[in-house]
């Protein structure tokens, strides 16, 4: 948008800044200097007490807005008492200003997996592996949390890695679930979704490699429902 | 709107405790921010459902971020600017809200045919002066409810917008201006 293509320009320069004058955020030099013009300004005075009337109306109708439904609020703390579910130490750990904190929903629904009563005594196994993938969302999120800030991220930088959307068998084992990864050299990255999927990212191979390993996985009926490629 | 609330606890504290792990921390942070991210995101979003979704994805972005917040920023600006960016992808995502028509929000607002006189009065003016608002462009709509009632430093606008402070400065001028062209096709006086 060309903002200089709109007719009835400010009076004076200063007009610009009285929304942030009212508001109080106005940076000191620019308010005394504000001030001081408008001491002497009958146009900008008046234009004052039209953007305070203005705001007073505005700020009364986005007040009257309404909120999203319930189903907002349920969604997300349903989500943190899943997270924590999974990761109970989060409520004793401290504050801390370096960005480490994962996202955990992946951790809740293996956590809670891990806790039924069809589970073996492999849990310790399944502790470590909590931890891995643990690591991987960590990292996952890392690159993540720039954008969310608005930082500059190397995000446009096309990654090496393939990614793929796999399925399991309900009723294949931890151990299996392990080494299925372990062979593709892969780490989960999100899931699971809606069907029940997750998204795993592989380590940089060749493609004659990477096919290899892909056919012996697809044999692998006993572990995987289906795999396939991940669309970004 | 970046300021402690009656019993004291400035939004910057919350986010410390929700950083901790303190759930009514964070209920309290939500409970503050909810209905302000999700009019925000409908600048961007059109369908509830979708805004719903950005607002979700941006509070779990908030609690799960918590304690990578330097806290050298406002809460508020931090968190819009996560919305901002949550809602923008929903609009990628969808090709339902691609257009910028203005939005219709008649059938959101309450009935006021019940409300006393004075209430109905009250409420027949916020109407009109949503349904102004709801007639400029995203980008005024946007700018507008950043300065007038989030009360952003225009130096925090330019720095969510990517824009020059400059351009903060003449885009609210004139979004001002629309806001008040808009209003007087309704009737109302340009000085309210």
């Amino acid at each position: 948008m060309n903002e200089s293509d709109q007719s009835a320009a400010p009076p004076h320069d200063q007009a610009r800044s009285l929304i942030w004058y009212v508001n109080g955020t106005l940076p000191d030099r620019e308010r005394l200097e504000l001030e001081q013009h408008l001491a002497s300004c009958e146009a900008c005075r008046a234009e004052l007490q039209s953007v305070r009337a203005l705001r007073g109306d505005m700020r009364a109708a986005y007040e009257a807005e309404p909120g999203p439904s319930p189903r907002a609020r349920r969604e997300v703390f349903d989500r943190i008492r899943a997270e924590q579910a999974g990761d109970p130490a989060r409520l004793a750990r401290p504050a801390r200003p370096e960005r480490t904190v994962p996202r955990l929903g992946l951790l809740g629904s293996i956590g809670a997996w891990l806790r039924t009563p069809l589970v073996p005594g492999w849990a310790s196994a399944a502790a470590i592996v909590l931890i891995v993938v643990q690591a991987g969302v960590l990292l996952q999120w890392k690159s993540d949390r720039g954008i969310e800030r608005g930082d500059v991220t190397t995000r446009a930088i096309s990654r090496a890695q393939t990614r793929l959307r796999l399925v399991f068998n309900p009723q294949a084992s931890e151990p299996q679930i392990r080494q299925l990864l372990q062979s593709l050299n892969a780490r989960i990255v999100d899931g699971p979704t809606a069907d029940g999927a997750y998204v795993v990212e592989l380590a940089p191979m060749d493609p004659v490699t990477l096919a290899g390993k892909l056919k012996s996985a697809r044999a692998n009926a006993d572990v995987l429902q289906s795999v396939d490629f991940a669309t970004p | 709107m970046d300021i402690a609330d009656q019993q004291g606890v400035s939004d910057h504290e919350l986010v410390a405790a929700s950083a901790s792990g303190d759930g009514q921390a964070f209920e309290q942070l939500y409970q503050r921010y909810e209905r302000r991210v999700y009019n925000y995101v409908r600048t961007f979003v059109r369908r509830p459902t979708l805004a719903e979704e950005a607002v979700i994805d941006t509070m779990m972005a908030v609690w799960n971020g918590a304690r990578g917040f330097a806290g050298t920023s406002r809460v508020s600006t931090w968190i819009l600017g996560i919305a901002r960016h949550k809602a923008l992808d929903a609009v990628r995502r969808s090709k339902h809200d691609r257009d910028a028509a203005p939005l219709d929000q008649a059938d959101e607002i309450a009935d006021t045919a019940a409300a006393p006189p004075e209430l109905a009065n009250r409420d027949h003016q916020a109407k009109l002066m949503q349904d102004a608002m709801g007639r400029l462009s995203p980008d005024h709509q946007e700018i507008l409810r950043l300065a007038f009632y989030e009360d952003l430093p225009y130096e925090d606008i330019a720095a969510l917008l990517s824009i020059p402070d400059n351009t903060v400065k003449t885009r609210v001028y004139y979004a001002k201006q629309q806001l008040r062209h808009q209003l007087a096709k309704q009737g109302v006086g340009s000085d309210s």
